[in-house]
């Protein structure tokens, strides 16, 4: 039924980053930081001692999930930055997704709009997923073996409409905007035109077309069409060496074992053994009758001349007590 | 009891030795352990080896990685046992190509072939170059921050398909060995093989190694003229040594002409050979002189014995053509030869 699906439908939701409203002042970082109860980052363990600029930390970690970044820039002839945060962009075709053999590990969660979730207590550490991004968002713990990344707060929102991702409403200015993804697209556009009519050119929205890996669950309006200005690649996409490995090969190892099997089969039916054409029969032979102590005789001396026999009823054979059940003794091996 | 008849006698024969199955046997179970895990890691939702056995899932990683090891080493034993045999391709293999190995009909003419056939060349060199880039793709996934992100997402992909075409082989080279040629599968189990089996598909290698059964006493002899050859070399390069340290324009050659029990000075310096020649000196003569004894010292030789009891008990009741045979062919233990 049609309208039982319309109310079921997962409503995709979009977390907008409007940069020419940032200011830089990193409340996102801070409010991040204090919903999840992650560490700050340490001086000694990350390389963000000496921070010169207004980057704080420098990178992406497994405990800074969302970052601002300031890139210098001139702006009407005199110099000045661009605050971009940067955090995983939630991809409606996931690269991450896609790649994790765990179950439950990484996945979408429809209650939170679609976010894309990495579950670090599932975690194998097999790092597919941070080389399979295409914007190098996961990140690992060298101590647990694990990889974070940004979940959209996923529990926080999916418990009720009132409820905004911590950067969200941490935000002074602004900047982050989070809700449905006609609305979101919607108050995008009108921004992005408003900005153009009062003279800047260049702005443009990020990550709101299908073309970005299916449409980004956080689309960015930038103040540059130079999408690398930004550090974010112009035209991303899942390398061929990801969708050939998942695409392809993997599901080959499971066609391919099949397809033997079945060859297996037809061969052995239609083809069958191998076998040579014995063309003359043996001769009718009378049946002699022979004692046990004949028979073990000519035995005997079939394998005296160099020969071994696999049809020796052994019961016959005197001393059989004997004979050497297994391996052989030193210097008794046999002539190969 | 009734006499079997001569077709339904069945002639074995050895063809693999205990290193050679235990290598083959080390390579396959690597390779399962490898695989499985393998699989696993691809598709954790299908556990082949059940999340109690492998002690939960993050393990499951870590047994491949460890897997890597037992399989390179496995790789590394199939590679020093069986590459001289496989590298020399003959104008026979070609021709057994052409036929397909008499795997394409149900009755063919067999084509020849020598100790491995052109089939199993192949497959062992497949299996060689697909195994050694397994491993290198596989490290190179294991420890991905050593080398450049590109590198990495192609070994992704390239450690995938590798495990698709070793396992494929893997089961082609098990179908068409050992479940379509039964005679074949003692190869692996017992190293025992139908005679005539080998007589027909392995026909220049039995023609050229195995056709004169050579008993025991002759491979003994045979091998101590060898060592023997060997260490006249070893001695003539010894010998070359001294003449050149006390000054003396000495070729090897010269050296080799030297008789080896003449001379003291060079049993020093080679053990050996000169015990060896001793001993044979002794065994031939002591064979010689005592050719009539041996008749008595039945008793003696029947403790010796363990299977050799029988030919005992049958040189008492026949008249064999034993007596006739040269005597130094007579090893002392009387065991039975193969």
């Amino acid at each position: 039924m049609p309208q039982e699906k319309k109310k079921t439908a997962v409503r995709r939701k979009v977390l907008l980053v409007d940069t020419s409203k940032c200011i830089g002042c990193r409340a996102c970082q801070m409010a991040c930081k204090e919903w999840h109860e992650t560490d700050s980052e340490n001086m000694i363990e990350t390389e963000t001692a000496l921070v010169d600029g207004y980057e704080d930390p420098k990178d992406l970690s497994y405990k800074t999930w969302i970052r601002v970044q300031s890139i210098e820039t001139v702006k009407d002839g005199r110099p000045g930055w661009l605050f971009k945060p940067a955090l995983c962009l939630h991809c409606t075709n996931a690269a991450c997704l896609n790649v994790c053999p765990q179950t439950r590990c990484i996945y979408k969660d429809p209650k939170s709009g679609n976010s894309v979730v990495l579950n670090d207590a599932r975690c194998i550490g097999c790092l597919y997923c941070v080389y399979a991004c295409p914007f190098s968002i996961p990140r690992y713990n060298r101590k647990t073996k694990t990889v974070f990344k940004c979940t959209r707060c996923y529990d926080k929102v999916g418990a009720g409409e009132e409820w905004l991702p911590a950067c969200v409403q941490a935000c002074p200015s602004g900047a982050l905007m989070f809700g449905d993804a006609e609305e979101v697209s919607a108050i995008a556009n009108r921004r992005v035109e408003s900005l153009k009519t009062s003279g800047k050119s260049e702005v443009c929205t990020y990550g709101e077309r299908a073309t970005y890996l299916g449409g980004l669950g956080v689309v960015y309006i930038l103040e540059s069409t130079d999408a690398a200005l930004y550090d974010l690649p112009p035209s991303p996409y899942i390398p061929a060496s990801i969708s050939m490995w998942q695409g392809f090969w993997k599901p080959l190892t499971y066609i391919v074992p099949a397809a033997i099997l079945l060859l297996w089969v037809l061969h052995y039916t239609v083809i069958g053994p191998l076998g040579v054409k014995v063309v003359e029969e043996p001769e009718e032979e009378e049946e002699i009758e022979m004692t046990p102590e004949e028979y073990e005789r000519m035995i005997l001396a079939k394998r005296r001349a160099g020969k071994a026999m696999q049809a020796v009823d052994k019961r016959f054979i005197r001393h059989r007590h004997k004979l050497p059940r297994k391996g052989f003794p030193p210097g008794k091996r046999p002539v190969s | 009891m009734k006499k079997p008849r001569e077709h339904e006698i069945v002639e074995m024969m050895f063809v693999t030795g205990m290193g050679e199955r235990v290598v083959r046997w080390l390579y396959i179970l690597a390779l399962i352990f490898v695989a499985l895990t393998h699989i696993d890691l691809l598709f954790l939702q299908v556990l082949l080896v059940p999340e109690v056995a492998t002690g939960g899932e993050k393990l499951v990683l870590l047994l491949h990685y460890y897997g890597l090891f037992v399989y390179a080493l496995a790789l590394v034993f199939i590679i020093v046992k069986y590459l001289p045999a496989s590298v020399v391709f003959h104008s026979y293999d070609l021709e057994w190509l052409r036929k397909l190995g008499g795997y394409a009909r149900k009755y063919s003419p067999v084509p020849p072939a020598g100790r491995y056939n052109a089939g199993q060349k192949i497959n062992y060199l497949a299996t060689v170059v697909l195994g050694i880039f397994y491993v290198l793709s596989g490290l190179v996934a294991q420890f991905p921050e050593r080398f450049s992100a590109d590198l990495v997402r192609t070994s992704y992909s390239l450690h995938t398909f590798l495990l698709v075409a070793i396992c494929g082989l893997t089961l082609i080279h098990i179908y068409l060995q050992y479940i379509v040629t039964s005679a074949r599968r003692g190869e692996i189990w017992s190293g025992r093989v139908p005679k005539k089996f080998v007589q027909l598909h392995h026909s220049v290698w039995f023609q050229q190694a195995l056709e004169t059964p050579v008993s025991r006493e002759e491979e003994e002899r045979r091998r101590r003229e060898r060592l023997m050859v060997a260490d006249k070399e070893r001695i003539a390069k010894v010998m070359a040594k001294r003449k050149k340290l006390e000054g003396a324009q000495a070729t090897a050659e010269e050296a080799l002409e030297v008789e080896v029990p003449s001379t003291p000075e060079v049993a020093e310096g080679a053990e050996t050979p000169a015990e060896l020649e001793i001993e044979e000196v002794v065994e031939e003569v002591s064979v010689q002189e005592e050719p009539q004894a041996r008749e008595g010292e039945t008793e003696e030789l029947i403790e010796l014995a363990t299977t050799g009891e029988e030919e005992i008990q049958l040189e008492k009741d026949e008249e064999t053509s034993e007596s006739e045979k040269p005597h130094e062919e007579e090893h002392p233990e009387g065991e039975v030869s193969q």
